[in-house]
């Protein structure tokens, strides 16, 4: 989708990037939220509301590992432990993705999730490219959602394909070198048409064609102009510190907490 | 004016459309831009389709409050931080949220919610009643830029959705 016009209507995927500054307790926000809407479905299961077709899964939360152990600890300091949570990590882990939508959060490891999957084109047309992609999750989470700034690696593609109704990425450094590092982040979150590497790679500060000249990869002024006002505007919060963009920031230097939306 | 040659981009006919426009000249296109056999058919048919399309954006840029300087609005954010409203505490949540933890949440809640894209801004055409979407962000650069990116199979494609409509 890379035309200025579109006639159908674009994809508006729920979800965003939640970019709070490091120390302001994101994770207790998103703890907040997924106990949230936890009791509403569980109750939906139980009184035989959902069925097959509109089965939603549990929130999978997929983190680095050294921060899985944190998560398992907020859940326990901060909730009253009525969530079931079931961690996806080692020899140990199930098979089944059934079994695994009994639970109300589903946590692992990007290691984890990239080592399971199999990139399309290894993989059968129709097999899924691993248990995890199976699941209808209701909502995917990335903690440190800079992790899969590289776009070939194999867990980013693999969290770029996980299934989910709602999507989020969570971090406080969304770029971290270079403005391209967001496209991963992008194309989680499934905004159009930023989540297509050649839209976004595309500057508009080269005016024109024939004027284009051949630069280093390194040295190529990067899309400021087109993604700054895409990733600040959706809520309009004030940008992130620590954002390097390549315009100068207008905020006040103070500022602590910054929301990017998806569409 | 004469333009002959104006394959080698195709935003062109817009532009020097532009520049004429307040200065009383006519530009007048070459009567050999579309003599050249298919291939340059083609190209003036992909032409002819950009144009409308330019022309279609300025449409909607004059039609509402799209003045061309939404980066300005994009940057200062159209919502006031301050003014930002919060959530209820969460029942099952036993450490009370701070202030912004509130309001991310509310947010975050509310991000949730099936909702109107954000970039988007759907649009009826004057001329043939269709609906379509414009991008809000993207709509401050020509079209013609993206399209070198496409590849042929989405080309054709498009294509074939125009032609079927």
């Amino acid at each position: 989708m890379t035309r200025v016009f579109s006639r159908d209507p674009p994809d508006s995927p729920r979800g965003g990037l939640l970019a709070d500054d490091m120390g302001l307790g994101k994770t207790l926000t998103v703890i907040s939220l997924i106990m949230h809407g936890m009791r509403e479905r569980r109750a939906a299961i139980g009184f035989g509301k959902v069925h097959a077709s509109n089965m939603t899964g549990p929130t999978l939360v997929v983190s680095p590992l050294t921060v899985l152990q944190q998560w398992i600890d907020q859940f326990a300091k901060h909730t009253d432990g009525s969530a079931r949570i079931y961690v996806y990590h080692g020899p140990g882990r199930t098979r089944h993705p059934l079994s695994l939508m009994l639970y109300d959060v589903v946590l692992t490891t990007y290691s984890t999730l990239g080592s399971e999957f199999v990139p399309e084109g290894k993989r059968a047309l129709d097999d899924a490219a691993s248990v995890l992609h199976c699941v209808p999750w209701s909502r995917v989470v990335l903690d440190e959602a800079h992790l899969i700034a590289n776009r070939n690696a194999l867990q980013s593609r693999a969290a770029v394909e996980l299934p989910g109704e709602t999507r989020w990425a969570i971090t406080g450094t969304p770029v971290q070198n270079r403005l391209e590092d967001l496209f991963s982040i992008f194309a989680f979150l499934r905004i159009q048409p930023l989540d297509e590497f050649a839209v976004m790679a595309a500057s508009p500060s080269r005016a024109s064609p024939r004027r284009a000249s051949p630069q280093k990869p390194e040295t190529r002024p990067v899309s400021a102009p087109l993604l700054a006002p895409a990733g600040v505007s959706a809520v309009g919060a004030r940008p992130t510190t620590r954002s390097r963009s390549h315009r100068p920031c207008p905020h006040p230097p103070d500022s602590t907490c910054v929301f990017f939306a998806a569409n | 004016m004469v333009v002959r040659d104006v394959s080698w981009c195709a935003g062109v006919v817009t532009e020097v459309q532009a520049l004429f426009s307040g200065t009383g000249l006519e530009v007048q296109w070459g009567d050999d831009l579309d003599v050249k056999g298919p291939e340059s058919v083609h190209r003036f048919s992909e032409r002819e389709r950009l144009r409308k399309e330019e022309e279609a954006l300025r449409e909607v840029m004059q039609d509402g409050d799209f003045d061309g300087s939404h980066e300005d609005e994009l940057f200062e954010g159209g919502e006031d931080h301050d003014g930002m409203p919060e959530a209820d505490a969460v029942s099952t949540v036993r450490t009370p949220l701070l202030l912004h933890q509130r309001k991310a949440l509310h947010w975050m809640l509310l991000r949730e919610q099936p909702s109107k894209p954000i970039f988007w801004e759907p649009y009826v055409s004057k001329r043939d009643n269709q609906r379509g979407w414009f991008n809000t962000v993207s709509s401050s650069f020509p079209s013609a830029r993206w399209r070198p990116q496409q590849n042929s199979e989405a080309r054709a494609r498009q294509h074939a959705r125009r032609a079927g409509r």
